[in-house]
């Protein structure tokens, strides 16, 4: 199989897993140790937990909320809940996928509060603007900045939906594991995303949505 | 329409992970996460004026009603049991697993198997506990008034919010403290009260002071500590000393370091003018003066570098975001290879630009050696990963060169004919691919190199 990949997908496919498969388990086999100190009340277990997990949950939290202020509470909290419900995880194997469902758990609570709050528009939001990258092109923030405009009109599960699938890259089933739903659900979610998302940019930044349907950089038509 | 939608996230996404090369709002959170204080989160802006008002309100009443409770001593539960305010009972963990001992004040106690030890005392800020013997991971949150000790033997550990381990041996009367986190204030025998802070380790242990028997042709100074009739006992002094990356990963029970016990022929024997112990004292204490342990200061003068304390913890990322940056170049050149390429690989992690000096450095300091050469690979894949191809076959090529049948010399290779063939050298691709087929014909970039000699 590997003779017919391109050297492209070879070094996409190292890049995934470089670490070979024996460390994929031994990596396996640490987070069931780590669940154990945590369950022990080890010291330093809390702080591993974040160590490890600590930057992959900060990015599932920017992938489906965007640039948001409360990005920094929320990884908080995750970790809080994770912290006080590990007890809970039947199998410490499978620490990351439960993080991960916990992450989009939360995140999605997020996204329906300020949901039912958004009709206070006439309360200044307490949205700071996020700091700016230093490295990233201004073209590139603006794209950033206007996709999320348009999936903040989304429902929060088709959001989600978009989020994990599109811009995280999980495969379907990943992605349906991660919010907690069936396979077919998931499909479900993400079509009504797909039709949604295009709608949205329609009526509220035209440019984006001729640029999605006809731009070569977006791939053939 | 979905491959145009997963471009379009993918160059979200890149944008994205250019956020994700800050770590200070990680190490804001992991300060949060770790620090006991009950988190808070700020109030909405509009909100502000009634919400203050409000918790004005409710404080008020809440300080009226709860002012008795608050005045009551904390409690603790003994495992899964019933919450408790026994006093001097004796607790004992089992051999086999750790005993939890959980107070209200959300202090906890795991007490080591073996360990027995019984809270002496409870107020309404903190609690003492008496460690009889063994080993007890103490963790207290701070606040304010906490107000918290252990007794080990004739020694108090005083603390307002740390976590650290202690350990005290009656037999051997030895007495062991390490502490992770904050700071403690430790008081023994004729010692005045000393602070002993986060990556800091202390050690009291007796050691038997050797008089040769000048009869004896076969005694050696360097063989007679604890082999030969000893005349007298003194204690060693204190050990206070940070950890070192040696001893950085404690084992999970204390170690003590303790000398031989003594020789039988002197066991009845005690220290010149001090009277004899009671009979019902193990006959290693009779010979014990307590008086002649003394406190010291630590061994070596030097004061320890700030990084030393974060390496001694592993805490390599939050070194990177809390030192400075003159205090992360003197860790650079003076920490040992192996702290700076877990200093590296942090520095990788959370995407520090910095992390490429950092092998640099491991380069220029331990030429020569695996780590130099593992820098080198490092310093290859960060370049292979920032789409230099050319500039990371050059490092790759330096590892195979320093370090042929290294640890990472097979994927080095493999990684030589990508970079190669990334760069569209051909002819250098093609030669890496058949050094590689070579050496490596079922590894896992045969079909890579297979597919360049095409």
């Amino acid at each position: 199989m590997n003779g017919q990949m391109s050297v492209s997908e070879v070094m996409s496919e190292l890049d995934r897993e470089p670490v070979g498969q024996l460390d994929k388990e031994a990596h396996v086999s640490d987070d069931a140790m780590l669940v154990e100190s945590l369950r022990a009340d080890e010291p330093d277990a809390s702080a591993a937990l974040f160590d490890r997990y600590g930057q992959y949950v900060e990015r599932l939290l920017i992938r489906v909320l965007g640039p948001d202020p409360e990005i920094e509470d929320l990884l908080h909290e995750v970790f809080v809940e994770a912290l006080a419900n590990i007890r809970q995880l039947r199998d410490p194997s499978r620490l990351k996928g439960w993080l991960t469902r916990m992450t989009v758990f939360i995140a999605r609570g997020s996204l329906r509060r300020k949901r039912r709050q958004a009709w206070l528009v006439f309360l200044p939001g307490d949205e700071v603007p996020q700091q700016p990258s230093a490295s990233s092109a201004p073209e590139a923030r603006d794209m950033v900045a206007r996709v999320f405009a348009v999936l903040q009109k989304l429902r929060p599960n088709h959001r989600i939906a978009f989020s994990l699938r599109y811009i995280e890259g999980m495969t379907l089933p990943e992605a349906a594991e991660a919010s907690g739903v069936s396979l077919a659900t998931f499909k479900r979610w993400l079509k009504a995303s797909d039709h949604a998302f295009l709608a949205r940019a329609k009526r509220t930044d035209h440019a984006l949505y001729q640029e999605l349907l006809e731009s070569p950089r977006w791939g053939a038509p | 329409m979905s491959k145009r939608f997963e471009r379009l996230g993918a160059e979200v996404a890149r944008t994205q992970d250019e956020s994700l090369d800050d770590p200070r709002r990680r190490a804001r959170v992991r300060r949060r996460l770790l620090d006991p204080a009950p988190p808070t989160r700020p109030p909405s802006r509009a909100w502000r004026p009634a919400l203050a008002l409000t918790v004005v309100v409710a404080t008020a009443i809440a300080a009226l009603t709860l002012w008795p409770s608050a005045m009551k001593p904390i409690a603790y539960r003994v495992d899964a049991g019933e919450e408790s305010s026994a006093l001097n009972r004796l607790i004992a963990a089992p051999d086999n697993r750790p005993l939890p001992l959980r107070f209200t004040d959300g202090a906890s106690v795991h007490l080591m198997p073996g360990t027995r030890a019984s809270v002496a005392e409870l107020t309404p800020v903190g609690a003492t506990l008496q460690l009889e013997r063994g080993v007890a991971t103490v963790s207290v949150k701070h606040r304010e008034t906490t107000r918290w000790s252990v007794r080990a033997g004739p020694f108090l550990v005083r603390v307002t919010g740390t976590r650290f381990r202690v350990g005290w041996s009656p037999q051997e009367r030895a007495f062991d403290l390490e502490v992770f986190e904050g700071e403690v204030r430790v008081s023994g025998p004729d010692t005045p009260e000393q602070a002993v802070g986060g990556g800091a380790a202390l050690r009291v242990v007796p050691r038997l002071e050797i008089e040769a028997d000048p009869s004896d042709p076969n005694l050696a100074p360097s063989s007679a500590r604890g082999e030969r009739e000893a005349t007298s006992e003194r204690a060693r002094p204190l050990d206070i000393r940070p950890r070192t990356s040696g001893s950085r990963r404690p084992a999970r029970y204390l170690e003590l370091d303790l000398p031989p016990k003594k020789p039988a022929s002197v066991e009845g024997s005690v220290a010149p003018g001090r009277p004899p112990e009671p009979a019902t004292k193990a006959p290693d204490a009779q010979a014990e003066n307590e008086n002649e342990r003394e406190l010291e200061t630590p061994k070596t003068e030097r004061t320890p570098e700030p990084w030393e304390a974060f390496f001694a913890r592993g805490s390599y990322e939050l070194a990177l975001v809390e030192l400075s940056p003159e205090e992360i170049e003197r860790a650079l050149w003076q920490a040992d290879a192996n702290d700076l390429m877990e200093l590296g690989a942090a520095a990788r992690h959370v995407r520090d630009r910095r992390a490429a000096y950092i092998y640099s450095v491991i380069r220029s300091r331990f030429g020569g050696t695996e780590a130099a050469a593992d820098a080198a690979f490092m310093l290859a894949r960060m370049y292979f990963h920032s789409g230099a191809p050319q500039t990371a076959a050059t490092w790759l090529e330096t590892y195979l060169r320093e370090q042929p049948d290294g640890r990472f010399a097979r994927e080095a290779a493999g990684r030589l004919v990508e970079a190669r063939a990334q760069a569209e050298d051909d002819t250098r691709a093609r030669a890496a691919a058949e050094r590689y087929l070579e050496r490596y014909p079922d590894g896992p970039h045969a079909a890579l190199a297979r597919s360049v000699l095409k």
